[in-house]
């Protein structure tokens, strides 16, 4: 995969706005196309040239709004753009909120430039971070919304920023957790790391990332449609309308 | 109001038809009617003859006893039972034809005569009995006191005296006993009032019952008595008891009546009223007990303007209360003071006839008027317990909207409740928030700012001094999502936090933690000294230690649950720590203030912080 990206930047702190640029801009791999302080800004900018986008780096708490708005347009610009989402403390409310808004991950606002550029390329390879808290948040929703259902497990290993198996993928449905999903988050929610629990379930790493991501997607499937329901009971939308 | 026209307009009227129109009757009058003498020439043939004796007054004054003999004639004695017709007789009575015995009032065992009914009376003569020339006896004898006679004597074909003895007999019978049954219901149903109906709550033995009630029940039963007396045949008590029972009752049926409207328009208050009334009531019962019991003529003159002072009481206070009630425009008391007014004059009729004109043949009205208040009575019953019913339906939907709007201040109460909670449970987060940065980022930051100060301290340490106090920050934030007493959790977000550090030291980490379950002893306040504690374990690791491998167990035992953090470092001395390193002292402080029990072993190549907490797991 080409590891050559373009990033853009929305963060309402000069200071912090300025350290992550200087830190992508001085990783090889990677090119800074902006940097805003405001939803307005970067807005404006994605009608421009959201096509350019690979990855949004974006802060949630922004003087015109939240940072999900500029996620959600960017999405609708550019559904191949990857957003991130830069969190001071990384706290499971705002990622999951984040996650279900279309985020694949988060960056720590204190992380160091190196860390911030790993970040990025693990996203790419297809890896998202998660936190023990944010695999038991996860783990409540779905508990909470919808009965989990046995499906067929991920059993081959696939290449890096590979997604679950065609297999799993076609009988699965976006709105339940695998088992093998929820032995992910199981263990991870126990403190043990990627690795551990590829590990202790006999599977590879790149499978557990996958699985991560896909529960991800799942996380923000499961959002959408119930906005949609929502937005449908309500008589807002009609559920003949096209979902883009 | 037109129930008021009608006793206003028709009463009197009604009262004037039955005074002064004589009932129709078909009788051929006798050509002759002679009493005590026999007179042979009277033809009767078909026809009705009238052989009423007019006894004069004079002759029997003060007598206790009547005789007559009547003689008729009948040219031709026809195939036909022929019949005496009595409108009404009273005492004890005896009547012979021809010698003959035709009929008798009944004596008793001891040969008192027995009380008869005022009822009509048809006597069949028997075939046999009539001759062409007839003599006809009667002996009539007093009972008691009261007055006795024979309103009418009729002869004639059976066939035309039934029909009028059938009519007298329905008017006079039928109404009699329609009254006497409405009186034993009414009076049944008083007193049942009057016993059941207490003034305050049922649960109040001493409750006061309604008055109005029990003479209403005594007017009932005044009345019923007053009425049966036409109808009753044979009586096997004592004839003179009876009748005084009979008399005593039509003067106490008014002065009960009147109670009654004194307790409706609440004129208890009215003493002159009250005592007057009482004041009838002794006299009229001492005065007919004398008149019952002797016989001096004086006495019953005494009787007589007693009986007509009642009279006149009894009218006076129907007027009065009649324009009472009107003045008020209260239709109840309008109504019983119609009533009043109505039984006041018929009972001045009854007197005027039957006591002054000694007139036989009227039969008292106002015994029958009396019925008026029964079914007045009966009708404020019915409107009483209607305005309770329709009271008790108004106060059930009073109490059901106080109830709701009860339930909704409730609710609401119990929402606000609810608010405050979680606004004491923010204002306790806040609290906790704040006491954290207080204790960690706060002095964290102080103690960098010294160090930037003092000059002294290198760049590297000021970094590291920053950046746990930005890792504390980040643990109470995160301990806002951490469950009591899942320590699990805490452990696990613990090395989320500290994987980078642990990561750029290089150190290996063996992490044995699995999911217990919650302790349930340990509370918000026990995980945030836990995690202190855990982290200053881990910090004093990764500063001091020097150590390749950092091992994390968190085991369940059966007296309560151990967290273990070994490393392979190169050790410190344990007791000069205790008291010269202000964070183990503090992690001693900390562990001890949950209950827990801090263990800390360390020798090059081995150190071992064991944390025990001695709290039972729920699953």
């Amino acid at each position: 995969m080409n590891m050559n990206c373009n990033v853009l930047i929305v963060e309402d702190d000069p200071l912090v706005r300025k350290f992550f640029a200087n830190s992508i801009e001085f990783h090889p791999e990677m090119t800074l196309l902006n940097a805003f302080g405001t939803v307005g800004q970067a807005t404006a900018y994605l009608k421009a040239n959201g096509k350019l986008v690979d990855v949004l780096l974006t802060d949630l708490g922004l003087p015109d709004g939240s940072g999900l708005e500029v996620m959600r347009t960017a999405l609708e610009i550019n559904s191949q753009c990857e957003p991130l989402v830069i969190s001071m403390f990384g706290d499971d409310a705002s990622v999951i909120a984040s996650i279900e808004a279309g985020a694949l991950g988060y960056i720590h606002k204190d992380a160091a430039p190196d860390d911030i550029s790993k970040a990025i390329i693990d996203m790419r390879n297809g890896e998202s971070p998660i936190s023990p808290l944010i695999a038991r948040r996860v783990l409540q929703k779905f508990r909470a919304s919808i009965p989990v259902r046995p499906l067929p497990q991920v059993e081959s290993e696939q290449g890096a920023g590979a997604h679950v198996s065609s297999g799993a993928q076609k009988t699965s449905t976006d709105s339940v957790l695998s088992d093998r999903e929820i032995q992910v988050l199981n263990l991870i929610a126990q403190g043990l790391s990627p690795q551990e629990v590829a590990s202790d379930l006999y599977i590879s790493m790149h499978t557990v990332q996958a699985h991560i991501k896909n529960i991800y997607r799942k996380l923000s499937v499961n959002s959408r449609t119930k906005a949609i329901f929502k937005a449908s009971k309500m008589g807002l939308i009609s559920t003949r309308t096209k979902i883009l | 109001m037109k129930f008021r026209f009608f006793l206003v307009i028709f009463a009197p009227l009604l009262l004037a038809v039955v005074t002064f129109v004589e009932w129709p009757i078909s009788i051929q009058e006798a050509t002759s009617k002679t009493f005590s003498t026999f007179e042979p020439n009277h033809n009767a043939t078909g026809e009705i003859v009238d052989l009423t004796p007019q006894w004069n007054e004079s002759e029997e004054h003060r007598s206790n006893e009547k005789k007559a003999v009547i003689g008729f004639d009948l040219s031709k004695i026809e195939q036909i039972t022929y019949s005496l017709y009595i409108p009404k007789i009273a005492g004890h009575y005896k009547i012979t034809l021809n010698d003959a015995l035709l009929s008798s009032s009944a004596a008793d065992e001891r040969g008192r005569q027995r009380s008869a009914s005022k009822l009509p009376k048809l006597i069949t003569i028997p075939p046999g009995f009539l001759k062409h020339s007839n003599k006809l006896d009667i002996e009539l004898n007093e009972i008691g006191s009261e007055i006795f006679g024979i309103s009418g004597l009729y002869f004639g074909p059976k066939y035309r005296l039934e029909p009028l003895f059938n009519k007298a007999l329905s008017t006079i019978g039928i109404g009699s006993l329609v009254a006497v049954i409405t009186c034993s219901i009414m009076c049944v149903l008083s007193f049942m009032l009057w016993v059941t109906q207490r003034k305050t709550s049922s649960h109040n033995a001493h409750a006061k019952r309604y008055p109005i009630y029990f003479f209403a029940g005594l007017a009932d039963l005044f009345l019923g008595i007053r009425v049966s007396n036409n109808i009753i045949h044979e009586l096997d008590i004592n004839p003179p008891a009876w009748e005084f029972l009979t008399d005593i009752s039509q003067n106490l049926w008014m002065i009960s009546i009147i109670f009654v409207t004194i307790f409706l328009a609440r004129w208890r208050s009215k003493k002159l009223v009250v005592r007057a009334t009482y004041a009838f009531a002794a006299i009229s019962v001492i005065s007919i007990t004398v008149k019952h019991v002797s016989s001096v003529d004086f006495i019953h003159h005494i009787y007589w303007y007693t009986d007509f002072a009642l009279l006149c009481f009894f009218t006076t206070y129907s007027a009065i209360y009649l324009i009472y009630g009107a003045q008020r425009r209260n239709n109840t008391l309008i109504i019983m003071g119609a009533i009043l007014a109505i039984n006041s004059l018929f009972g001045l009729r009854d007197y005027y006839l039957i006591d002054y004109l000694k007139d036989f043949k009227p039969y008292p009205l106002q015994q029958f008027s009396g019925i008026l208040f029964e079914f007045a009575l009966m009708y404020f019953v019915i409107i009483r317990f209607r305005t309770t019913n329709e009271r008790l339906l108004s106060l059930n939907q009073d109490l059901e909207e106080r109830l709701a709007k009860r339930e909704n201040e409730l609710i609401q109460a119990y929402e606000d409740a609810e608010e405050k909670s979680r606004e004491q449970e923010r204002t306790i987060e806040r609290g906790k928030i704040l006491k954290d940065m207080h204790d960690g980022v706060g002095s964290h930051i102080s103690i960098a700012m010294q160090q930037l100060v003092s000059n002294t301290v290198a760049k590297e340490q000021i970094l590291q001094t920053l950046r746990e106090s930005l890792d504390h920050l980040k643990l109470s934030i995160d301990s806002l999502s951490i469950p009591s007493g899942d320590v699990t959790a805490m452990l696990a977000n613990m090395r989320y936090r500290l994987q980078s550090r642990l990561s750029d030291s290089g150190i290996k980490l063996i992490w044995q933690v699995r999911q217990v379950g919650l302790l349930s002893s340990i509370d918000d306040h026990a995980m945030r000294q836990l995690q202190f504690v855990v982290y200053g374990a881990l910090a004093n690791v990764l500063q001091h230690a020097h150590c390749s491998q950092i091992k994390v167990e968190l085991l369940a035992q059966d007296s309560g649950t151990l967290l273990r953090i070994e490393d392979n470092g190169r050790g410190f001395e344990v007791g000069d720590q205790l008291t010269a390193s202000r964070g183990l002292h503090s992690m001693y402080e900390r562990t001890s203030s949950i209950g827990g029990t801090l263990s800390v072993e360390s020798s090059p190549g081995l150190t071992s912080v064991g944390i025990f907490l001695p709290s039972p797991v729920v699953a």
